[in-house]
């Protein structure tokens, strides 16, 4: 799969028009110079002996060059990516903080006012730009309190907090409502099962019912639809990194993108295509720890 | 009988029982739908007259009169080049709406012809299909359509390529499925009996039957792809300057949020309008077609 | 003491259906004494499953449940209840689906130590040793080992003890069954019969047990209920009813025994359908499908007659039974 889709975003990028060479050497090279930039790059050879050294380079961890500043793509990412790592993790606890209760409540209040509230807000969420709910969260909350800086990444460990919780929030508020509605679903097929007939019969009600019966098999599906969220997630990265001018990898995509620097756009298509392949091995494992009936088969 | 239940996904596409096609139909469907339907037939109706309701032209620069305040002769103030934000924002109109809505309409038409061919033909041609769908599915979505712009080029063309490139996939499983449901039935098991072409099979006895499911995602999906839009140009990746654009008004807007907050929020109350009237739609529809 | 434990009266349940509402169960009055077993007969959709789940408060939402519900909790009367009342002290229920009944993410030994846990405040340990306690004494082998596995690694026949064991731990005095062997094999039917059978005597428990299979109410229950489009038809002595059924339906159904298709839950001898509960028809719900009907059989208000000390009938024209003693 991971080859399939090495070779996928290479091909994309081979139809990108415009002369990498003159790119590299500036408008004001010579035929010569650009002819010497092509022989160094390989931009000569075929395309199968490009790709063929382009794949070993990456089995050695070397992305390439950046266009622009010449560093290896792989250092760049190196230096951003821990922003994103936060950014991410952050926004999906507070993705879970917000949807988990969310979703309970709206299960157990099935179409009830408190259900139709939180089916009203959702639909809200959805039609919300994620970059829009960042402006507005900048506008009525950093802007007036002063609390959280209107952009960029911090040094110390609070500082860092402080930096990501607008953003983290931002992407919260963007998934959860895909999590309210497919966790809402679950728990209410789960509680017309019999087995919660069974467990209400001998009396287990209340807190205990949700969770040890329901939540415990909704579990399941809840992952999955998180995993399948990572999609929307990456993206929500990158849009979220350039409203609050985060310095991590979504933000580098977009700048590399408007600058034309194309090993650096392959370099980060590729972190990001892998990411996702491993989120959704990862919740494979974990939907297989939550359900005693699957066997993991490796 | 030990099926784990997460292999049904909580969302899995319901099954639309009942047709539109059936007499009454519309008349059983929820509320919100036309509610819904009032809000987008109001937004289609601004992109059509946008040059007479709007007071000014959208790329007429004013450098004398750049970021002024709203009053009676700019409602909502001009922005950096002194350009009439309110006409930009129905300007816009005419960029976002038929964009997000092509944007969604040719992946459901692409992914619904290729589904039911799949679903109807089977074999080899179903599996070449369903490969494809396959892998396209493995990539993140919207990534791709970030490398595929980049490689297009910026514009309103790449950007709906790369929508229909990556979106049909869904339209497909979920039409392969009911063509597979519906295949079998006697009626169509009848209309084979009478020597009925098959691409007729097809489309007078498969496609009414399974035209519902696409019309229950279609709503949402124009919001995804209308929201796409908005980010994409947010990020300078989307419709290049100086075409007015909701997204790129919110990018153009933010640096002036501390004196000018009205430039960047108010189009993004534009799109927040336009995807609830779409989710309306789409939501309703579910409902009146499920009970 | 009291001899009646649970008194049902003119007990409705009306569903909502689609926009309109349907009343499955409709008018079912039953009583049933300390001890007893009750048997419950009627083809699928007759009423009979909501019945129980009404008396164990587990009906599905939006169930509206009108009559008078009592039971005797302790030695004296019984009264009104509410369902929290006799969850897990007093009343339990055994399911037909030992696969979609017990809870899959849970090992069986937790499950059965739930009750306990709750309702006699044991500790972990405490109830892990109840549960394997019970496991041992609805007869599964090496309930040490059995206790900590999951539910899908059992049996049908397994799985449907641990049910049993469920039941039991909160030491019912009701306890309620739903078909209960019907999704198992024959020769592991005749085994849960059994255990229910010995259950009962050892523990003095009363129960009803609801089923479309006359041949297995026989082997347990003293006494019959038969249930016919949400209406309780006849009610009697096991061994009478047997003997000389009093309305046309028993007999249909005690002539189909030998012809009945568990699976498909439908009736060999029988001509036609249940009604739709849309649309019941008026007066005797059963004369459309009746060989002994007559024109006033669709106009009589229907009702439950005594026919003797223990026995009542909802037939208007029991005479085409007099003199057929069997």
């Amino acid at each position: 799969m991971l080859f399939g889709i090495v070779l996928v975003v290479f091909l994309v990028l081979q139809i990108t028009p415009g002369d990498p060479a003159r790119q590299i050497a500036g408008l004001r090279a010579s035929e010569a110079d650009l002819e010497e930039v092509r022989q160094e790059l390989g931009l000569n050879d075929p395309v199968i002996a490009q790709y063929g050294r382009y794949v070993g380079n990456l089995l050695q961890g070397d992305l390439g060059y950046s266009y622009k500043s010449r560093k290896p793509v792989a250092d760049i990412i190196g230096d951003r990516i821990s922003v994103t790592v936060w950014l991410l993790t952050t926004g999906v606890l507070m993705t879970l903080l917000i949807s988990v209760p969310l979703g309970v409540v709206a299960a157990l209040r099935k179409d009830r006012v408190a259900d139709h509230a939180i089916r009203g807000f959702g639909l809200l969420g959805l039609s919300m730009p994620a970059f829009w709910t960042g402006v507005i969260l900048l506008l009525l909350v950093a802007l007036p309190t002063g609390w959280f800086p209107a952009g960029g990444f911090g040094d110390t460990f609070g500082e860092k907090l402080r930096a990501i919780f607008l953003p983290a929030l931002t992407l919260a508020i963007g998934s959860s409502p895909f999590i309210i509605r497919g966790l809402r679903a679950a728990m209410i097929s789960v509680m017309e099962s019999d087995y919660i007939s069974t467990a209400r019969s001998v009396g287990v009600a209340g807190g205990r019912l949700v969770r040890r019966f329901v939540l415990r098999n909704a579990a399941g599906p809840g992952v999955t639809l998180l995993a399948i969220e990572i999609g929307y997630l990456l993206f929500g990265a990158v849009v979220i990194e350039t409203t609050f001018a985060l310095p991590g990898v979504g933000q580098g995509l977009v700048i590399a993108a408007q600058g034309r620097d194309l090993p650096s756009v392959q370099g980060y298509t590729l972190l990001f295509a892998l990411v996702v392949v491993a989120v959704y091995l990862l919740s494979d494992v974990v939907t297989a720890m939550l359900d005693p009936r699957v066997e993991i088969d490796t | 009988m030990t099926t784990p239940a997460f292999e049904a996904v909580p969302e899995a596409p319901q099954i639309a029982e009942a047709s539109l096609a059936e007499p009454g139909a519309w008349k059983r469907m929820p509320k919100k739908v036309w509610v819904g339907c009032g809000i987008v037939l109001l937004y289609l109706l601004v992109a059509l007259l946008a040059p007479v309701i709007a007071p000014y032209d959208p790329l007429a620069i004013e450098p004398a009169n750049r970021l002024a305040s709203p009053d009676m002769a700019h409602l909502l103030g001009t922005d950096e080049l002194g350009r009439d934000i309110f006409s930009r924002l129905l300007y816009a109109a005419r960029v976002d709406i038929p964009i997000g809505f092509l944007g969604a309409l040719l992946p459901a038409i692409l992914g619904t012809m290729l589904g039911a061919i799949a679903g109807y033909f089977g074999r080899w041609v179903d599996t070449a299909i369903m490969r494809t769908a396959d892998v396209v599915q493995a990539f993140p979505a919207y990534i791709l359509v970030i490398v595929l712009v980049f490689a297009l080029g910026q514009g309103a063309g790449s950007i709906i390529l790369a929508f229909t490139v990556l979106a049909w996939v869904i339209y497909a499983r979920i039409i392969r499925g009911e063509v597979l449901r519906v295949r079998d039935r006697d009626y169509v098991q009848a209309a084979r009996v009478a020597g009925l072409r098959k691409m007729r099979i097809l489309r007078v006895h498969v496609f009414p039957n399974v035209i519902n499911q696409t019309l229950v995602y279609l709503p949402n999906d124009i919001v995804f792809a209308t929201l796409a839009l908005a980010a994409f140009s947010f990020l300078g990746l989307g419709i290049p300057p100086p075409t007015p654009e909701w997204g790129a008004m919110i990018a153009e807007g933010q640096p002036f949020l501390r004196t000018n907050w009205w430039f960047a929020t108010v189009p993004g109350l534009v799109i927040v309008g336009l995807g609830l009237g779409l989710s309306l739609i789409g939501e309703g529809l579910e409902e009146g077609l499920r009970a | 003491m009291n001899e009646h434990l649970l008194e049902v009266a003119d007990l409705k349940i009306t569903l909502p259906a689609g926009g309109a509402t349907i009343t499955p169960v409709d008018g079912v009055s039953l009583s049933l004494g300390r001890g007893e077993a009750l048997g419950i007969a009627g083809e699928s959709g007759s009423g009979k499953t909501l019945t129980l789940k009404s008396i164990i408060g587990l009906l599905p939402p939006g169930a509206f449940v009108e009559g008078d519900l009592r039971f005797a909790l302790g030695d004296q009367a019984p009264i009104p209840y509410a369902a929290t009342d006799v969850h897990g002290r007093g009343i339990s229920i055994i399911f037909q689906e030992p696969m979609t009944a017990l809870n899959p993410t849970m090992r069986v030994g937790d499950l059965i130590a739930e009750g306990p846990r709750i309702h006699e405040g044991l500790g972990k340990g405490a109830a892990r040793e109840r549960a394997v306690e019970l496991m041992r004494r609805v007869g599964i082998p090496a309930p040490e080992r059995r206790a900590r596995m999951w539910p899908h690694q059992l049996s049908g026949g397994l799985r449907q003890r641990v049910m049993i064991a469920t039941a039991l731990s909160t030491r019912p005095k009701l306890l309620l069954c739903d078909e209960p062997t019907t999704a198992l094999d024959v020769s592991i039917q005749d085994q849960i019969l059994g255990l229910l059978q010995e259950i009962r005597t050892t523990l003095g428990m009363s129960i009803i047990f609801v089923s479309h299979d006359l041949a297995v109410l026989g082997e347990l229950c003293e006494r019959l209920a038969i249930m016919y489009a949400g209406q309780v038809v006849e009610t009697g002595p096991t061994e009478a009813v047997f003997s000389s059924p009093n309305h046309p339906y028993t007999e249909a159904l005690m002539t189909s025994v030998p012809s009945f298709d568990a699976t498909s839950d439908k009736l060999a001898g029988i001509e036609g359908h249940p009604p739709d509960p849309r649309s019941f028809p008026p007066g005797c719900r059963f004369a459309p499908r009746c060989r002994y009907a007559q024109d006033d059989c669709a106009e009589a208000q229907f009702r439950l007659v005594p026919t003797s000390a223990e026995r009542s009938t909802g037939c208007i024209h029991t005479e085409v039974f007099a003199g057929r003693e069997r």
